[in-house]
Formats: structure tokens, sequence, C-alpha cells
């Protein structure tokens, strides 16, 4: 079950480039674009960091492939 | 069955290299003889080639370098005048610092290596003058590659603006390491393990090769007690990181 993520999607929705995200919770640009690309899993940390600044529950940011269907 | 089939590959590779290694033995015996006059030529030549492979090596590794300072320079302005989405001129930009980066570090060892092997004809050398003439392009080379390199950190901090550290810091690793998020601390991380794994392979092949050419001819015990130390300081260094990565977890 891979993980997946919504972070482009939020991102875009809030009006933020991947260097803003980045700076507001402490990663890079690049990192905020692996994760993105699904190329790196973020800690649990940073995924909740980033789940803060999109005001969203971090299972509505980050989820199991097969949860999708279910949301679907 | 796992377990079995591993058993079996250490089998066959014990098998090869005791094949591999009799080839060798047999070819090394055949030319017995020669060995030690055909080493002592080859270490003639280097010394007295040491000084051109060196500024060789300058040339090729500067240009190198240069070039990929150029289009990492390109890419990167295009990409910081951007939306800040342009994912690709941002990779090929950090992409070319990576490689420049790269081709000035293989000059800095090359650079040493070739000062060294210049200098170590200087027992026995009629020619004093002659050995002591690398010193003055290796310390241009040396401080050369840093200043480019530190180039180099400065356009990288451009398009990485959090990353800190200065390259004439003796403590720029550190600091620039503590810059570095998770995901970078990765890289690094699994960027030390491979070269970690590739200088083991290449310290034992090395041994191999020393102590047959050890049984063959007169090599001395210096060559074999440096590889010694490096093997060792790699397995200490390696052991104690680990140790206190554990602690850490703890």
């Amino acid at each position: 079950m891979p993980l997946v993520n919504r972070v482009k999607e939020y991102r875009a929705r809030m009006g933020l480039n991947q260097q803003q995200l980045g700076e507001q919770v402490g990663a890079s640009r690049q990192t905020i674009s692996l994760i993105e690309r699904g190329d790196y899993h973020p800690s649990v940390l940073l995924a909740l960091r980033i789940a803060k600044v999109f005001g969203a529950q971090l299972e509505e940011v980050f989820y199991l492939q097969e949860e999708e269907h279910e949301k679907a | 069955m796992k377990k079995h089939k591993l058993g079996l590959k250490f089998a066959l590779l014990l098998v090869g290299a005791l094949l591999v290694g009799g080839a060798v033995g047999l070819l090394i015996g055949a030319g017995y003889d020669s060995i030690g006059p055909v080493l002592q030529l080859a270490q003639l030549w280097l010394q007295q080639a040491a000084l051109w492979l060196m500024l060789g090596a300058g040339i090729v590794c500067g240009a190198l370098a240069a070039m990929w300072y150029r289009k990492g320079k390109r890419a990167a302005a295009i990409a910081l005048a951007g939306d800040g989405e342009d994912e690709t001129t941002f990779d090929a930009a950090d992409r070319y610092y990576a490689h420049g980066m790269g081709a000035l570090n293989v000059l800095t060892v090359l650079s040493f290596v070739l000062f060294g092997v210049s200098v170590s004809a200087f027992g026995t050398a009629q020619n004093v003058g002659a050995v002591l003439w690398p010193v003055l392009p290796f310390f241009v080379l040396v401080f050369g590659t840093m200043a480019v390199q530190s180039r180099f950190v400065k356009a990288t901090k451009q398009l990485y603006p959090e990353k800190q550290g200065s390259l004439l810091d003796t403590k720029f690793q550190e600091k620039w390491y503590d810059s570095c998020d998770e995901a970078e601390r990765r890289q690094i991380g699994d960027a030390a393990l491979v070269a970690m794994k590739t200088t083991s392979r290449a310290v034992v092949w090395l041994f191999v090769v020393l102590i047959l050419l050890g049984v063959l001819t007169d090599v001395g015990v210096l060559p074999i007690l440096t590889l010694g130390t490096v093997w060792l300081v790699q397995t200490v260094s390696y052991h104690n990181a680990a140790t206190k990565g554990q602690k850490k977890q703890k």
C-alpha cells in the first residue's frame, strides 16, 4: 500500500509555491518537490507540519493508496 | 530456502575468487623476474610525469567545472526568475552544480596524490630543483580549486537560501549538514553508505593486489600499512558513529 499525498493540490489551493511552503514547514524546495512526486515519504513531524499549514487533518493530506477508493 | 541460496552464492563466490586468484597468480608467476623492473620503470615514469599529469588534471577538471558552473548559473537564473514551480530547471541547476563540485573534488584528490608522487622522488633525484617544481602548481591548484568551490557554494545558496556554512570555515561540513532538512540528510546518509561500501571493497581488492606484489617483489611495508590505516580509521569511525547514533535513539 503506497503512501500518496495531495500536497500539490492543497498548495495550489493556498497559492503557495514550493519554496514558500518549504519555508513554513522548515524544509527545502527540493524536499517539497520530492514529496509531491512521491519520491520521498516525510517523517510524521514534517507531514504534521505540512497538514497544519494547510489547516487540514494529516490523513486528508497523506493517506495510503487503498483509502483512495473509500474517499471516492 | 533463502539461507540455502545465500550459502550457495557465497560458495560460488569463493570458488570464483579462488579461480581468479589462481589465474592472476599464474600470470604474475610467469613474469616473476620482470615484475620488479617493470614497477620501478612505472614509478620513475610516474614521478617524472606527475607535474604534467597534475596540470592536465587541472585543465580537464577545471574546464568541466567551469562548463557546469555556467550551465548551472543559466538554469538557476531561469528557475529563480519563474514562479517557483519549474522543477525541471531547478533540478537541472542543482545537477550541474553537483557535477561541477564533483569534478573539483576529484581534482583536489588528484592534486594531492600527484604532488605526493612527484615529491617522492626527492630522496633519489639528482636534480632536486626539478622535483620541487610541482610545489607551485600544486598550491595554485589547491587554492584555485577552493576559490572555485566557494563560488559553487555561493551559487547553491542562491538556490537554497536556508543553507549555512562557508567553505573557509573548518566546520563547513557540520554547518552545511545542520542546515539540511530530513530528506537531504537522508540523501547524505545514503551517499555515505555507498561510499563506505565501495571503499571497503576497494580496500580489500587493493590488499590482495599489494599482498601479491609483496610476494613477488619488494614493495616495502609502507603501502600495506597505509592501506591498513585507512581501513582501520574507516572501521573505527563507522563503529563509533553507529554507536553514538544508537545512544541518541534511546
